[in-house]
């Protein structure tokens, strides 16, 4: 099926192909490049890695969890949080949110992904990135040693605008 | 394969096959500009795509191109001109090189595989310039290797009438 080239065949293979231009390597070029040093930055390590933060935030949170102090209750412990609080003695200090205060806060890059250059209406192009961020909070009740932890996970998109010579 | 590919050199690959994407392309979207973004996407895809499984081979651009071709031309403009009779190429959007001895031959070539339907030029493409047997043809355009056979096989019928007197 696969038959040696006719004459006719081999009069077109003679014409070779028009090759791209330098602008269309350039592109290519750009998101290559960015990917690959994306790679080293980001995926040059093992891929746990960058999941080590959400996997310490989570151990701290349940850290926090465990290592809570045993409320002094006076009466029995029953009933929700809710019931304790209201059965409290009058003139103890009620727990509120306001007691709370932050201790750390802080943002994890897991990922960033590029989705290269994108034409806006505007004459110059932008590159077009997406940033995966876990950003954490902590927050300690002082007065009864209260920790609660914050993790939402976010995505950032950025737009570069590009030069274009 | 270059042996230069091997070993993460895409700029090998995009001088071996570049040329051969872009001429397919334009089968598919004859605007130059919708072309080069269809193999600039496919191109990033593929090598993005081996990096993590080295063992694909280059034949899969050629389909990379065919279905983001499609995929272009559902979303744009483009279908206007998928749709339209064969139009002339604008100067200085020719297929091929050529000398300044030899351009009015390159015309009549680029002229009549215009004329070809879509059908028989994409195979030819893929056949000729491609360097795709008859079984990867198949593969990238969803047929079977006989029906591709068949394809190429009119396509040389219909051109040897038009340009068999230069050839001889």
């Amino acid at each position: 099926m696969n038959e040696p080239l006719d004459e006719l065949e081999a009069e077109l293979k003679r014409w070779q192909p028009l090759a791209p231009g330098p602008a269309l390597e350039a592109r290519i070029a750009a998101r290559v490049d960015a990917t690959e040093a994306r790679g080293a930055r980001v995926l040059g390590l093992p891929r746990w890695f960058w999941w080590a933060p959400v996997g310490m935030a989570a151990a701290l949170g349940a850290m926090a969890l465990v290592w809570l102090p045993p409320r002094q209750e006076s009466g029995p412990a029953t009933g929700s949080a809710e019931t304790r609080e209201a059965k409290a003695a009058p003139g103890a200090p009620s727990r509120r949110p306001s007691g709370y205060r932050p201790v750390r806060i802080a943002d994890y890059l897991l990922d960033a992904r590029d989705d290269g250059i994108i034409y806006t209406s505007a004459t110059t192009p932008f590159r077009k990135i997406r940033y995966q961020v876990l950003s954490t909070s902590q927050w300690r009740d002082e007065a009864d040693n209260e920790t609660v932890q914050v993790l939402v996970p976010r995505e950032n998109t950025v737009l570069i605008p590009m030069n274009v010579y | 394969m270059r042996p230069g590919q091997q070993d993460g050199d895409w700029r090998a690959l995009w001088a071996d096959y570049g040329p051969k994407l872009l001429l397919f392309a334009r089968q598919q979207t004859p605007e130059l500009g919708a072309a080069e973004d269809v193999v600039q996407e496919a191109f990033v895809r593929y090598w993005k795509s081996r990096q993590k499984s080295p063992e694909l081979t280059p034949t899969l651009l050629f389909t990379l191109v065919k279905r983001i071709a499609t995929d272009y031309a559902r979303k744009s403009a483009a279908r206007r001109w998928r749709e339209a009779e064969a139009q002339a190429l604008n100067e200085g959007e020719a297929y091929f090189e050529d000398s300044f001895a030899e351009r009015d031959r390159r015309e009549l070539v680029e002229a009549t595989l215009q004329a070809l339907p879509e059908s028989q030029r994409e195979v030819l493409v893929l056949k000729i310039w491609g360097d795709l047997t008859f079984d990867e043809i198949g593969k990238t355009l969803d047929l079977s290797p006989n029906t591709a056979a068949s394809r190429y096989r009119y396509a040389l019928n219909q051109l040897r009438g038009l340009l068999a007197p230069a050839v001889s």
